[in-house]
């Protein structure tokens, strides 16, 4: 500590500047003040300028500059006169916690209505008066900004408002007056009644046009995700009747020069909406450039796999809950293309979007229901839902009362924040900052502020640390220090709500829940979760830190929540704190050598270190989760963080799964780092990391690694000899099927669920990177798209309808798979071998039904042909025995 | 075997770790073209070992680690087979959708005949769903544990996942314990008793090895929907506290089994897989009836010794053996008693630098100083060693380091050591032979994970092979 003669709050400055502070101490024994300690004394400060108390009471310090207020240029087009007034009552009520003073309390009653009043019809003027109207919410749009006000961010800092499980499952599963949960948390205010979907959807595409302070900050929502998350937000506008179910479709309409089939065409103007029971004919449009947007509840009696089919002229995309399932997009003549998708029992959002570039145009959609045939989509099963969304009532500006308001905008030192009619309003200023240190027991520090002082929104805790930090005023003249300005940035940001860092932040266990991968990826934690900044400023170059800020350049897309925007103002000086802070090593580069960018290449493949198993490369996915595209690390990452990552990931204390490559040893002569790889620059691991940085540094120009991007030959099964089986999920079949190729080119695929052969086909027989490569579990069909497919059912028929169950195979002499499955008492065996005929070799398919002679002979037809088995006693079996070749 | 040894020696070369003195790694030389990424491993009694593989073959190799092994394929159309057992003659492989059997009935080194035990479990689809095992009781039922999905599920959610399923012979399906994530490894002990080791992931805070009992939850509610089934013969679970200490788990919901060990993540390992008990009569060395753990991720043998203590299992893990060329998934005796380990890290990745292959880890018939066993005591641990300690630095207590830390049930992916506390080693005795180590520790916390540092000499002045053991400690032994 400093000598003792010094006056403590100088000593204080002094702790501060050395970088050691401990605590801060104030001047006297004044009443309710303590000492702090310097986390406490920046939460002052942070507390100082978001209270924005140097709006008032002038002050030259940088330490405590207000943040700047909302701007109230256009409040009247944001909120309704009713909630103007709501707020203006009482802010504290509306809002716990809010910086914005109780400036009304000071009144007598009478004066405060009338200063009510007044304000009210002057900021209605503002752009309003707003007034709510009348309006449908569809379900799709709630569903949506249900979805998306949970996964993308909002949730780190607002309330929730259902729990995380219930959030997969559809509102309309819910019993009726659950599906609209009323409870908006308060720390959203009370937005139902005081503002409209339109101006709450503008402010969350761009909440810093109106709040520069950067406290709400943009999560890169557009056109429809923003008016969705409004239309949630303003639910509580439903009317009791709730959610309402009419048959068919809701069909909006675009015009445009669309390119794409974007959902919602990328938030163009809807030019006409309705709602359609079928979708025999397109509704009205003009003769080219236009698009269509049918959206629904289709309801599903069973669970299982469904596949969907678009016909269309131009581009057509079909989404179910979310999920593209259907692409058939961009120019092209009438084309079907399909997609499947599981669904469980119950209700789905179905949305078909089309678009129209020029010529003909069409749009048809099909559906295959599990064990189903191929069918127009029936309308029965489609509805859409919509809830009535209750208007507000009208309101009239009074002008007399527009210019008192006015004036009392002024008096009341509402102009000493907020900026109105583009300029802002002289206000009278308070005495300074450093001159109140003495006489914080009465004024707007005070439980019950005195005379003309406003009321704050502080608890005791607050008003303490404020008090205590006042009687510091000397502090005030000391510039911040890198660390400190850091440490307030990230507090008054929130920073800490999402990232960890100094071991403390990060996403609460009970919020944490609703962070989510975008796609289930067995990722971890490191797959849903904010990435955490433990020493970000050694981990990352300056330039690429400041894209993340301010360009919102991504690398993480696997993660749900999104790194918000706060503009420039508020974080453009980051980059430089984090590195000042965390105090990157300088890199000292080693010469380009194209020698080790090739050893480089070798250790990140197959037979390397095997980075391909994780991380994506230059967009081309890995062989396991997609992890961080290494492309990017280039740009993005400095040389000495790399390297301590590669040698010792466990020391960053980041939580990372990346593994530890080079293997510390205990040999006789201590510890060593052991390459795994030997014959790349001689298993020395420094030189290896180095090799890899200088690969990885090409960036978008690097080669790409070996067992990356697969030969297609390298799983190309050919079946020369004798023949080849691999066992597959069959699309849209089973996941029990196996793939049998003949080397007399003729191959088919057998399904053991349902002991029946599914596909035939000739030429080139299947290639099995989608089963074999990297994780795989890829859905398998035959590589070429005239197959023959066998009709639904086995090879025989049976009366009553027997189910087979499968009992194995055996290979005959050609080793040759034979089938053998039971049909009732009766069993099976099922071979289809191949023959040759002038134009190459066809299937011959036989069956061999063996049961009992102590029971009568089952009744079984061949279902190609409907001639029934004739069965021959054969020792103590009656025997059938028939034979057809399969006819394409 | 002069040939072998030469062939091998450029392998060796480079292993100068000191686990390379006690127990060596051979390789064996896969002809080019055949991808044997092993799922499964089997002895056969000819000599001959059987490699199932995750392209759905089967590969039976004669001479596997001679100069040139002999590879036939024996099978090939298997569904992802993730393990071999021979019983009556027959080969009995695990597949995706059904157990089955195969055998040879022509002779001719391949099998021709396939049959379908039990497909009576559905899957979905999703590239997640392994099934392991079969292990074989000692009535000739089979079990095998599921793995659960992650992602898509194309034809529908599947039940039975994170199940251990027990098949008579005949193929009658018994569900028998649930909440399992990613059972990689399931047997038998000698003495009978089902364990099987776990993942770590959400719900599953380390990796465990844990003993399996009709009607357990070992902790992942994933496919606890399965458990309304009629064939579920046991209470169904109810959704387990998030966010819990795993030892006050069992406090509210007494079917929540604890494991018997916790694999501290990193420091052994990451994904535990297969295991086998070493009853090899010493031909392995020096920790007969104990159990020795792969690992698929850190490409590692551990070594596992349990005691029933309040009657239940649990017991402590010890580094054994590290530097393979590629995670190990499945472990096997050979005919000498000694270790085959079968490698795949596909789709996951592992240390070592192979994507796959087979190996031996073979004795060299020194005896490490090592801790053989590390034993709980109401008042402590006792530690026996292979080889009298050095006296002088085994009797004092500054000589062994312990903490304790548990985990906590809960969805998010993995669990920090949680609670960790120092524990104090009040004092040590030391056997007239130097072979055993009795302390006392204080505070012993059960439901922890003690980890123990034992910085020892041998009496011959070879500082210990391995310092650290990790014992958890479910219950103190009263």
């Amino acid at each position: 500590m400093q000598t003792q003669s010094k006056p403590k709050v100088v000593s204080l400055a002094a702790v501060v500047l050395l970088g050691a502070c401990a605590r801060v101490e104030n001047a006297g024994p004044l009443p309710e003040t303590r000492v702090l300690t310097c986390e406490e004394a920046l939460e002052a400060e942070v507390l100082v300028s978001r209270q924005r108390c140097a709006a008032c009471h002038a002050s030259e310090s940088t330490r405590v500059t207000p943040e700047p207020a909302p701007t109230l240029d256009t409040i009247g087009a944001r909120r309704t006169p009713e909630g103007l007034r709501r707020w203006l009552a009482d802010p504290h009520a509306v809002k716990p916690g809010t910086a914005m003073p109780d400036l009304l309390a000071k009144l007598e009653t009478k004066e405060r209505e009338r200063a009510l009043d007044e304000l009210v019809h002057y900021l209605a003027a503002q752009g309003g008066p707003l007034v709510q109207v009348e309006r449908e919410a569809e379900l799709s749009e709630l569903e949506l900004g249900r979805r998306l006000y949970h996964e993308v961010g909002c949730v780190a800092c607002h309330a929730p408002q259902e729990d995380a499980e219930d959030l997969a499952r559809p509102l309309m599963s819910f019993p009726a007056d659950e599906r609209i949960a009323p409870q908006v948390s308060a720390d959203l205010g009370s937005p139902a009644f005081d503002t409209e979907v339109e101006p709450l959807a503008r402010f969350l595409e761009d909440p810093l046009a109106v709040r520069p302070s950067g406290r709400m900050p943009s999560l890169s929502l557009e056109g429809e995700e923003a008016r969705a998350i409004a239309t949630y937000l303003l639910r509580g506008r439903i009317g009791a009747e709730g959610i309402e179910e009419t048959p068919g479709w809701r069909w909006r309409y675009y015009e445009g020069d669309f390119q794409r089939a974007t959902p919602g065409f990328d938030g163009a103007k809807v030019v006409a909406e309705g709602r359609l029971e079928s979708l025999e004919e397109l509704p009205p449009h003009r003769p080219d450039h236009f698009g269509f947007e049918y959206s629904g509840q289709i309801h599903v009696a069973e669970s299982g796999s469904y596949t969907f089919w678009t016909r269309s002229d131009d581009g057509s995309v079909l989404h179910v809950d979310g999920r593209k399932v259907v692409d058939n997009d961009g120019d092209h003549a009438p084309l079907e293309r399909s997609g499947e998708v599981q669904l469980e029992a119950g209700p789905h959002e179905i949305t078909v979007t089309m678009y129209e570039n020029a010529g003909g145009e069409e749009l048809s959609i099909h559906w295959k229901r599990p064990g189903g045939e191929k069918e127009p989509l029936p309308q029965s099963f489609l509805s859409h839902g919509s809830a009535r969304m209750r208007g507000g009532a009208p309101f009239t500006l009074d002008a007399r009362k527009v210019a008192s308001g006015r004036k009392r905008f002024a008096e009341l030192g509402c102009a000493a924040c907020h900026t109105i009619e583009g300029r802002g309003i002289e206000a009278p200023k308070e005495r300074k900052l450093a001159e109140i240190a003495g006489k914080i027991g009465s004024g707007c520090l005070a439980e019950a502020p005195r005379g003309a002082a406003p009321k704050l929104a502080l608890g005791e805790r607050e008003r303490t640390l404020v008090r205590s930090w006042l009687t510091n005023v000397n502090a005030l003249e000391r510039p911040r220090s890198d660390k400190e300005e850091l440490d307030a940035t990230l507090a008054r940001l929130d920073c800490r709500a999402c990232h960890r860092r100094d071991g403390t932040g990060g996403p609460a266990p009970e919020r944490a829940r609703y962070f989510r991968e975008t796609v289930e990826a067995d990722l971890g934690n490191e797959g849903r979760l904010p990435p955490l900044l433990e020493g970000v400023g050694r981990k990352l170059h300056e330039d690429w830190m400041a894209r993340v800020l301010l360009d919102a350049a991504r690398v993480r897309p696997y993660v749900a929540a999104r790194m918000p925007l706060y503009g420039p103002a508020n974080v453009s000086s980051l980059p430089k704190l984090f590195a000042s802070v965390d105090a990157p090593e300088p890199s000292a580069p080693q010469p380009f050598d194209p020698d080790l960018v090739e050893a480089g290449r070798k250790l990140a493949g197959k037979k390397g270190l095997g980075c391909i198993q994780c991380h994506r490369f230059n967009g081309v996915e890995s062989l396991g989760i997609p992890a961080v595209d290494l492309a990017t690390v280039r740009e993005r990452v400095r040389g000495p963080w790399f390297r301590q990552l590669l040698s010792d990931p466990k020391s960053l204390g980041l939580n990372t799964r990346m593994p530890e490559m080079w293997q510390r040893v205990e040999t006789a002569n201590g510890t060593s780092l052991r390459s795994p790889v030997a014959d790349v620059l001689d298993g020395d691991p420094q030189r290896q990391i180095e090799a890899l940085w200088q690969y990885l540094s090409l960036g978008v120009a690097m080669p790409l690694p070996d067992g990356l991007l697969v030969p297609e030959r390298e799983y190309e099964l050919v079946p020369a000899g004798e023949p080849e089986l691999c066992a597959v999920f069959l699309r849209g079949h089973t996941p029990r099927g196996l793939m049998v190729g003949l080397p007399e080119q003729v191959h088919y695929a057998w399904d053991f669920e349902h002991s029946r052969a599914v596909w035939m086909w000739r030429g080139r027989f299947f290639n099995a990177g989608g089963t074999w490569n990297g994780r795989a579990g890829g859905l398998e069909r035959p590589p070429t798209s005239d197959a023959y497919e066998f009709p639904a059912g086995g090879a025989l028929e049976s009366d009553p309808e027997l189910v087979p169950k499968a009992l194995g195979w055996k290979l005959d002499a050609a080793k040759r798979p034979v089938f053998r499955y039971a049909l009732g008492g009766a069993t099976v065996e099922e071979t289809l071998q191949p023959k040759l005929t002038a134009s190459g070799a066809v299937l011959v398919r036989r069956v061999v039904v063996r049961s009992p002679a102590s029971s009568p002979a089952p009744v079984l037809k061949v279902a190609a042909t409907k001639k029934q088995l004739e069965f021959q006693r054969e020792g103590d079996e009656l025997v059938a025995r028939a034979a057809w070749e399969v006819q394409p | 075997m002069l040939t072998t040894l030469a062939a091998l020696t450029l392998a060796f070369a480079q292993d100068d770790s000191r686990e390379a003195r006690y127990w060596r790694i051979e390789t064996c030389k896969i002809p080019e073209g055949i991808e044997l990424e092993v799922g499964g491993l089997l002895q056969l009694q000819d000599g001959r070992v059987l490699a199932c593989t995750r392209r759905g073959e089967v590969w039976s190799i004669a001479d596997a680690f001679g100069p040139e092994p002999k590879f036939v394929r024996f099978a090939q159309g298997l569904h992802e087979p993730l393990g071999l057992v021979e019983r009556d003659g027959w080969i009995h492989v695990t597949q995706r959708g059904e157990l089955s059997r195969m055998r040879d009935t022509d002779a001719d080194g391949r099998a021709d005949e396939f049959e379908t035990i039990c497909d009576a479990w559905p899957i979905s689809g999703n590239y997640h769903e392994y099934n392991f095992g079969p292990a074989l009781d000692r009535d000739g039922n089979f079990w095998i544990t599921t793995n659960k999905p992650f992602g898509d599920e194309p034809y529908g959610r599947a039940k039975w996942r994170g199940f251990a399923l027990k098949i008579t012979p005949d193929g009658v399906m018994t569900p028998m314990a649930c909440g399992l994530r990613s059972p990689a490894g399931v047997g038998f002990s000698p003495w009978g008793d089902l364990f099987y080791t776990d993942n770590q992931g959400e719900w599953c805070g380390a990796s465990k090895l844990a003993h399996i009992e009709p009607g357990d939850f070992h902790g992942h509610p994933w496919g606890t929907f399965a458990c309304e089934d009629p064939l579920w013969k046991f209470t169904k679970p109810a959704a387990p506290p998030d966010g819990m200490k795993m030892p006050d788990v069992q406090g509210v919901m007494p079917s929540f089994k604890l494991p018997a060990v916790w694999f501290p993540y990193d420091k052994m390992g990451r994904s535990p897989a297969g295991f086998v008990w070493d009853e090899t009569g010493g031909r392995f060395g020096p920790f007969g009836g104990q159990m020795l753990v792969c690992d698929q991720y850190q490409s590692s043998v551990m070594r596992v010794s349990l005691e029933k203590v309040g009657g239940r299992w649990q017991g402590a893990c010890y580094p054994l053996r590290l530097g393979f060329q590629c995670g190990i998934i499945r472990v096997a005796w050979d005919r000498d008693g000694q270790l085959l380990c079968g490698e795949t890290d596909r789709g996951w990745g592992s240390l070592g630098g192979q994507t796959m292959g087979l190996q031996r880890l073979v004795w060299t018939g020194e005896v490490p100083f090592e801790i053989r066993e590390m034993r709980a005591r109401p008042d402590g641990f006792e530690l026996e060693f292979t080889r009298p300690a050095e006296r002088k630095v085994a009797s004092e207590a500054s000589s062994y380091e312990l903490s304790s830390y548990t985990y906590l049930l809960h969805e998010t992916y993995g669990s920090d050591e949680t609670d960790t506390a120092k524990c104090e080693v009040k004092s040590v005795e030391l056997s007239e032979d130097g072979l055993r180590a009795r302390l006392v520790v204080e505070p012993l916390r059960e439901g922890y994970v003690h980890e123990l540092r034992a910085k020892l000499t041998a009496a011959d002045g070879e500082p210990i092979l391995h310092e650290k053991a990790y014992y958890t400690l479910a219950r103190r032994p009263r």
